[in-house]
């Protein structure tokens, strides 16, 4: 087991695992040609499920029901952030 | 979905219905115009390529014009009865795409076509007055059963927090007035956060390091499904 990564940068309160996508080679493999195809996102979101899937069994009940609520709520946070961005280039297209 | 009734001297549906029709095909909408009783007419518009489709975006909907008295017409904008091919192109979607892209982009995009819907109608009755029925929310449908426990459905892979994200009080509280402002984002960006770091502080190693990973290709995922919503849907818009 690799030594445990903390998933925060405490100086700046980010998720490091978010500020630095673009080193994972899943991203850099998908980005290579400059494009994204809805393949390559298909494989990505089974990635995940895969994944997700395989962290079930590892979480105590009370885990699992947060890791549960947070799912939901990352959901509510990308869903605001496409809006966002949605509507700013409608403003600007 | 909502209703609106205009009056003014010799309205008649039909005209209006054409009005929309021709505006549905001007915009590039597969358009159906039909006559469902002698004097209610339903128009229906649905829109998709293969982005739209791919990111389930698929845009639709249906307008029935209807007389209601002398010089009155009735005029209801909603989903209508294209709802299952939307459905159907969105599920095919949801399956791989275990986050709220879609929804939140069709729930936008939704609202901007009924304003122009309903800005076309508007343009097409000049000199008629209006009255508003009734007033819907903003595309919120209403919690009748408990948010799924499980984070999949087991039949399809499919991923719950992507399709009743929009039952959180969180999402209906910042989409309530149809704008997302930045301090609502920093608001929700930090409940994520400190429900992270509560989960985090808990975690055997293993447990940490599996949904690390998790997290890691989470992040790579909305990356490449915001680069193909930019790249593909927003030049084009």
């Amino acid at each position: 087991m690799p030594s445990r990564k903390p998933w925060f940068d405490e100086t700046a309160g980010q998720l490091q695992l978010v500020a630095y996508f673009q080193r994972m080679s899943s991203w850099q493999q998908a980005i290579a040609d400059g494009q994204i195809t809805s393949e390559e996102i298909r494989e990505q979101a089974n990635r995940v499920i895969y994944l997700l899937k395989s962290v079930q069994d590892l979480l105590s009940e009370d885990q699992r029901a947060q890791l549960t609520l947070i799912l939901y709520e990352m959901a509510v946070l990308q869903a605001m952030q496409t809006t966002a961005l949605t509507s700013t280039l409608r403003r600007e297209l | 979905m909502q209703t609106r009734i205009y009056q003014s001297p010799g309205i008649q549906p039909d005209g209006l219905a054409e009005l929309l029709a021709a505006w549905f095909t001007g915009h590039g909408f597969e358009t159906q115009y039909l006559r469902t009783a002698p004097d209610c007419f339903m128009v229906q518009g649905y829109q998709n390529d293969l982005w739209r489709s791919v990111l389930g975006v698929a845009a639709a909907l249906t307008v029935e014009v209807k007389t209601l008295g002398p010089d009155q017409i009735a005029v209801r904008v909603g989903a209508g009865a294209w709802v299952d091919k939307i459905l159907v192109a969105s599920l095919g979607v949801l399956f791989f795409l275990p986050l709220a892209l879609t929804a939140a982009w069709g729930t936008w995009q939704q609202s901007q076509l009924d304003k122009e819907v309903w800005a076309t109608i508007e343009q097409g009755l000049p000199t008629a007055v209006e009255r508003v029925v009734p007033m819907l929310g903003f595309g919120v449908p209403k919690a009748t059963t408990p948010l799924p426990t499980d984070w999949f459905n087991p039949d399809t892979g499919e991923v719950y927090s992507t399709r009743f994200f929009e039952r959180m009080a969180s999402w209906q509280t910042a989409i309530a007035d149809g704008v997302i402002e930045s301090a609502e984002l920093e608001q929700q960006n930090r409940l994520v956060l400190e429900l992270l770091m509560q989960l985090e502080g808990s975690l055997e190693d293993e447990a940490h390091h599996r949904l690390g990973e998790v997290f890691a290709e989470l992040a790579v995922l909305q990356g490449m499904q915001s680069y193909a919503l930019v790249a593909n849907l927003g030049p084009k818009s």
